[in-house]
């Protein structure tokens, strides 16, 4: 079966040098083309899990398997062909002295021929929306373009699996829906989107998985939809519901009919729940209509 | 009316290396105590903005600037660095890049230490700013071991340390899980509403910030564009909308309704409270 699996951990432990272990006992499969969260506190493991994905460590029991293969017995180089990392950092990442440089330095790695190179280059940071800055040295871009850089040079890779560290932490509004946008797209094209975050708003909109981790272990593994009505499994893993999901929870616990994850479906529900509300004459409210680009969630 | 603890005016930067000004004829003015978010898309000059604040500009950094800036009266531009790192301290997103030292006692003393201040006024700062960030029985610990939650605690620490009038948080809780950020955004409101500390704030997550401030900047492309009260500036979210923002969950939620024609009583709600109380009159049918 495991063949069918790009990302498999059997019982996997990781107890670090100094005697702290981080993962205690972790057995998972990822299967292709899945769109999976993986959430928890900070502390849970997340980021140490994350780190066996492309060998920067190793199991000190079980194994990790990327493709099947073991990747103890994997170069990182091989394994980095198969999963992309976009870090939570990016100045962790980036090194280049230009945006352009930044972005061809892992394909010039992999001695893809140059044209090829350029071209995957070109449209990745067309599609991080820096195809304007490709001159411009990375210190003088804002912490939320790097962090659009850093995600560039690894899409440039084209890798199946693409693995998104804390995605839209230090990005506003607009640039979380670029970055998510991107993601959703590239899952349409087939690629397996991992992200490790603590924002459930992020879970709720974007995951068709989401696997918690708490204290090493995985606490549950299951349809966001289904994380988000366990309120106990929550509290006892340090996560929270995002804010328009926490409100409808309790209008909910309050009697109303509300039903949805976004604000146009949840304003239905609740419209249809209010026909004796003071209600002003239609269309006498000074703002337009609602629009559906600015639903949240 | 006390004297501003900030006040900026007709300020215009830019760096030596930009085709165009970061900062495009800021003015702000923040009176003591009071809690002001700084809101605005990345690249929108909020860091120019505290860069200015805390006198790297036009100490050290290079470019043009034009305009005043003053914190706790003192103007940037006729005193040091150093000076102002007395009146206005920073806290930076990521702590990481702001701790360095051995153990959280050695941190919360670099400061203190720097102005050279005889050593029992430093012990005394240590256990005022250990008391404050309530993590006396750590001060012993190595930084980069503790959470992310202790760390960010950690630097808004170092930064009391120096008793600043002013302090600058540049998104507090976007590394946080969400219990850290709660006792992160607590341990700012006791900063202001107990100490009387002014605290200029950048985050993106509004639910949580929308009920604690006092005043709303936003920002973009170098100029702020709106400024208000959070009702003002969350309560319209039409504005936002336009500027590419969203307001927080609870507010969208009734703005959508009453683009239907529901009257929410003139004023939407703006956190999660708010929500289920405006939601719990209607159902009493008193708006």
């Amino acid at each position: 079966m495991s063949a069918e699996l790009i990302l498999e951990a059997r019982d996997l432990v990781h107890t670090y040098a100094g005697g702290h272990t981080a993962l205690r006992g972790i057995s998972l499969g990822i299967r292709p083309g899945e769109f999976v969260a993986f959430v928890g506190a900070n502390g849970s493991g997340k980021t140490t899990l994350m780190k066996h994905f492309n060998g920067l460590l190793k199991p000190t029991q079980g194994q990790f398997l990327v493709s099947g293969r073991d990747t103890r017995k994997t170069t990182v180089s091989r394994l980095a062909q198969t999963i992309g990392f976009v870090f939570q950092n990016p100045d962790h990442q980036i090194f280049c002295y230009s945006v352009w440089e930044e972005t061809l330095f892992g394909l010039q790695q992999q001695k893809l021929p140059p044209a090829e190179a350029q071209a995957r280059a070109a449209r990745a940071l067309e599609m991080v929306g820096l195809a304007d800055r490709r001159d411009r040295h990375p210190r003088e871009l804002s912490r939320g373009q790097r962090q659009r850089l850093a995600t560039a040079s690894v899409l440039a890779m084209e890798t199946p699996v693409l693995v998104l560290d804390e995605p839209t932490t230090g990005q506003d509004f607009t640039a979380r829906r670029q970055i998510m946008s991107l993601a959703v797209d590239l899952h349409q094209r087939g690629r397996t989107i991992i992200m490790v975050t603590h924002d459930m708003a992020l879970v709720a909109e974007y995951a068709t998985r989401a696997i918690v981790l708490h204290a090493g272990q995985v606490a549950q593994d299951a349809a966001p939809a289904d994380i988000f009505l366990q309120p106990e499994l929550l509290a006892r893993t340090g996560l929270r519901l995002p804010p328009l999901l926490e409100l409808a929870q309790a209008l909910r616990a309050e009697g109303w009919p509300v039903e949805g994850h976004t604000v146009a479906a949840l304003a239905q529900s609740l419209q249809a729940a209010l026909p004796a509300a003071p209600w002003t004459s239609p269309g006498a409210a000074s703002a337009p209509p609602p629009s559906e680009s600015h639903a949240r969630h | 009316m006390p004297a501003p603890a900030v006040s900026i005016s007709h300020l215009t930067f830019q760096y030596s290396s930009a085709p165009a000004p970061s900062l495009r004829d800021i003015n702000l003015t923040l009176v003591p105590g009071e809690i002001a978010l700084l809101i605005g898309p990345t690249g929108a000059g909020k860091s120019t903005l505290y860069l200015a604040l805390i006198g790297l500009i036009p100490h050290l950094i290079r470019g043009t600037m034009a305009g005043r800036v003053s914190v706790a009266g003192m103007d940037t531009s006729e005193h040091s660095i150093a000076e102002m790192a007395q009146k206005v301290g920073i806290v930076f997103q990521d702590p990481e890049t702001q701790l360095f030292a051995l153990t959280v006692e050695d941190e919360l003393a670099f400061g203190p230490e720097n102005l050279g201040l005889p050593k029992d006024e430093i012990v005394r700062r240590i256990r005022a700013a250990a008391t404050i960030i309530q993590l006396t029985d750590l001060l012993e610990r190595e930084p980069a071991r503790l959470s992310g939650g202790q760390q960010q605690t950690v630097a808004i620490g170092s930064v009391w340390s120096m008793l600043p009038e002013v302090i600058i948080l540049d998104e507090p809780t976007s590394n946080l899980d969400p219990q850290s950020s709660q006792r992160v955004l607590a341990l700012i409101q006791t900063l202001s509403r107990e100490h009387g500390k002014t605290i200029l704030i950048a985050e993106h997550n509004l639910d949580e910030v929308a009920g604690l401030v006092d005043r709303v900047f936003v920002m973009q492309q170098g100029q702020i564009v709106l400024n208000g009260t959070p009702q003002e500036i969350f309560g319209r979210p039409a504005q936002l909308h336009a500027l590419g923002l969203a307001a927080p969950a609870a507010t969208e939620l009734a703005y959508a309704l009453q683009t239907q024609g529901l009257d929410f009583g003139g004023a939407l709600p703006l956190t999660l409270e708010q929500g289920l109380a405006a939601f719990r009159r209607l159902r009493r049918g008193t708006p």
